[in-house]
Order: structure tokens, then C-alpha cells, then sequence
């Protein structure tokens, strides 16, 4: 059977055909879940904020308004959800010292290319973790799931010329990440 | 593979795309539907058309109030008097009415009306920017 858009699962549900809500969750649920595991950094807090994510849709989903595509509204209800979750349990958010010296670009893309995929896999996920919840959160939509600023800017509620700032800013900060990581990597081997 | 050294903003998708995306566990959807389906149990009416229920609110006091008009019990006996009935509510209502526009009155009130709006403003416009640009 050909996959159809998330709006005729959404009508079927709509129409009391609730098992085709298994089919919208089995479509978005990776990208819904490694947005909370990003954000809150433990699989079982993600998990579990990743099923009330879609119980919460499910509640809402009459009032869901179709001018926004589902992912959009799923990944601001996750989004939304994790980060009462981080304010309520009062979680800290690791940041590189400002006093850290930027590293050389061209360095990092050398030492990552002698790497096999698995290591570079590694590694990057491990600099990705170094980010504050919204770094990842930027990062995660634009780069892994292709989303416009736009949607971003719908998703974490912040003006599309802060989203811009902020990925920069993370971007730069990985590529920091990274050279720190590759730099301790190399230096253990020696 | 080699990449050119001088896109760092192609270069971070390639990373990216290749750390991948996270899998939740195996019986993620079926422990998913399962809430839903505890959910539709517990609140059955919730997805169903409300206005039966608000039809049923203001029909059936009516239904009553008119059942009890024809049946004759909805009439006063001769012996009580409506007002004086009435007037012991009508009082203690005048007084909460006397108390409320007295405090409101006070000038705390307006006050704290007045910080509760700044705190709010602050709240929205400050506080989340900053929040969220750490």
C-alpha cells in the first residue's frame, strides 16, 4: 500500500479510525524521540516524554490547525514538553567556556575524515551532547531533518533571525566540540 | 570521504546526517496506542460532539421547571411571602457586593493589578528571550 500524507491519517482519526494513529506515530516517532533524547540526554525521561508527546497530539488533534504540517506540531509539543521537563527537574546546561580558543576548521575536517564512519558517529554525537537543549534542538531539525528556519522558528517559538544566530552559533560550537574531542583522542593515542 | 575544505555549512550536514537519528525502544507505538486506547476508555465523550451535553444542561432544569409548573407543585402556597423569604440572601449579597467594591478601592489593588501585568510582560518578552538564547 502506498504511504499517504499524514492529513488522511489525521482525517481517518478524526473519523474514529483511532489505529491509523499508530501509523502517524510509527512515521515521526525516531525524529520525535532524538529530539527529547538530545534535550534531555537519558533514554527513559525521553521515552517517556516522547509517548506523552503523542498522547498529547492525539488529545489535541481536533484542534490541530492543518496550515502547519503534523512534524511541525508534533516536534513543538515535544519540544515544549522536554523543556518543562528540564525547567520542573532543574537541569543544567553544559556550555563551553567562553575563554576556549576556536579551532581550526580545516584540522578537524582532516582528523574526521581519517576516521572510520562509526568513530565519526561517535564523535560527533558526543560533541552534539556538549550543546545547550536549544543548540540541539536547531541543530537536529535543520541539519538531520532538512526543516526551513521557518518551521524551526514555529517549533522553539523564536524569531527566525534568532534561530539564524543560534545556529551559527552552534555550528561553530560543534566544529569546537569536535577539534577539543579529536585533539584529547589523538594526544591518548600518542 | 574527502571533502573540500571550505564549506563548513555542507560539512555539518554531512556530520550530522551521519551521527544518525535515535531509536526508541522496540514496543514504542504499541505502548503508545495503549495509552491511547486507556485514554479513549477513560473519557469517552471527550472526542465526541459536546453539544448534546449542552443541550441536555439547560433542557432538562428546563424540562423539570416546566414539569413542575404543570403538575401545580411549582406554585408558592398562599401563606409565603416571596420577599421575606428572599430578603436574608438579597442582604448578605448586598454586603459581599459592599465588601469586594470597598477592597477593590484599596490602592494595593490596582497596584498589585499593575505588577502582575509587568511581571507577565516581563515573563513573555525578557525572560523566554533570554532563556532561550543561552
Amino acid at each position: 500500500m502506498a504511504a499517504q500524507k499524514d492529513e488522511y491519517y489525521i482525517e481517518r482519526v478524526l473519523q474514529g479510525d483511532h489505529s491509523s494513529y499508530a501509523l502517524l506515530v510509527e512515521r515521526h516517532k525516531d525524529m520525535v524521540y532524538t529530539l527529547a533524547f538530545r534535550m534531555l540526554k537519558n533514554r527513559e525521561e525521553a521515552e517517556e516524554i516522547a509517548q506523552d508527546a503523542f498522547l498529547k497530539a492525539y488529545s489535541s488533534l481536533k484542534n490541530f490547525r492543518k496550515q502547519s504540517k503534523f512534524s511541525t506540531w508534533i516536534y513543538r509539543i515535544v519540544y515544549n514538553l522536554a523543556v518543562s521537563h528540564l525547567r520542573k527537574n532543574k537541569k543544567q546546561v553544559q556550555s563551553l567556556d567562553d575563554d576556549e580558543h576556536p579551532l581550526d576548521l580545516e584540522d578537524t575536517q582532516q582528523k574526521m575524515d581519517s576516521l572510520e564512519e562509526g568513530d565519526r558517529q561517535k564523535f560527533v554525537q558526543q560533541a552534539l551532547s556538549e550543546l545547550s537543549y536549544d543548540e540541539q534542538t536547531i541543530m537536529t531539525l535543520y541539519y538531520q531533518d532538512d526543516l526551513p528556519v521557518g518551521e524551526i522558528a514555529k517549533i522553539t517559538q523564536l524569531t527566525e533571525s534568532n534561530v539564524k544566530v543560534k545556529l551559527h552559533r552552534a555550528r561553530k560550537r560543534l566544529h569546537e566540540h569536535l577539534g577539543h574531542l579529536l585533539k584529547h583522542e589523538i594526544n591518548s593515542l600518542l | 570521504m574527502k571533502t573540500s575544505y571550505t564549506d563548513p555549512e555542507k560539512q555539518t550536514r554531512e556530520w550530522m546526517k551521519a551521527s544518525g537519528k535515535e531509536k526508541p525502544s522496540e514496543g514504542f507505538t504499541r505502548l503508545v496506542m495503549e495509552k491511547v486506547e486507556t485514554k479513549k476508555r477513560l473519557y469517552p465523550y471527550k472526542k465526541d460532539n459536546n453539544v448534546w451535553h449542552y443541550i441536555l444542561a439547560v433542557g432538562l432544569p428546563l424540562i423539570y421547571l416546566v414539569y413542575r409548573y404543570f403538575s401545580g407543585s411549582g406554585t408558592l402556597p398562599a401563606e409565603v411571602n416571596l420577599q421575606q423569604e428572599v430578603q436574608p440572601y438579597v442582604h448578605i449579597f448586598q454586603l459581599m457586593l459592599e465588601k469586594v467594591t470597598l477592597d477593590m478601592s484599596a490602592p494595593i489593588v490596582p497596584l498589585g493589578i499593575g505588577a502582575i501585568v509587568l511581571l507577565l510582560a516581563f515573563d513573555r518578552f525578557i525572560l523566554r528571550s533570554i532563556s532561550f538564547s543561552r
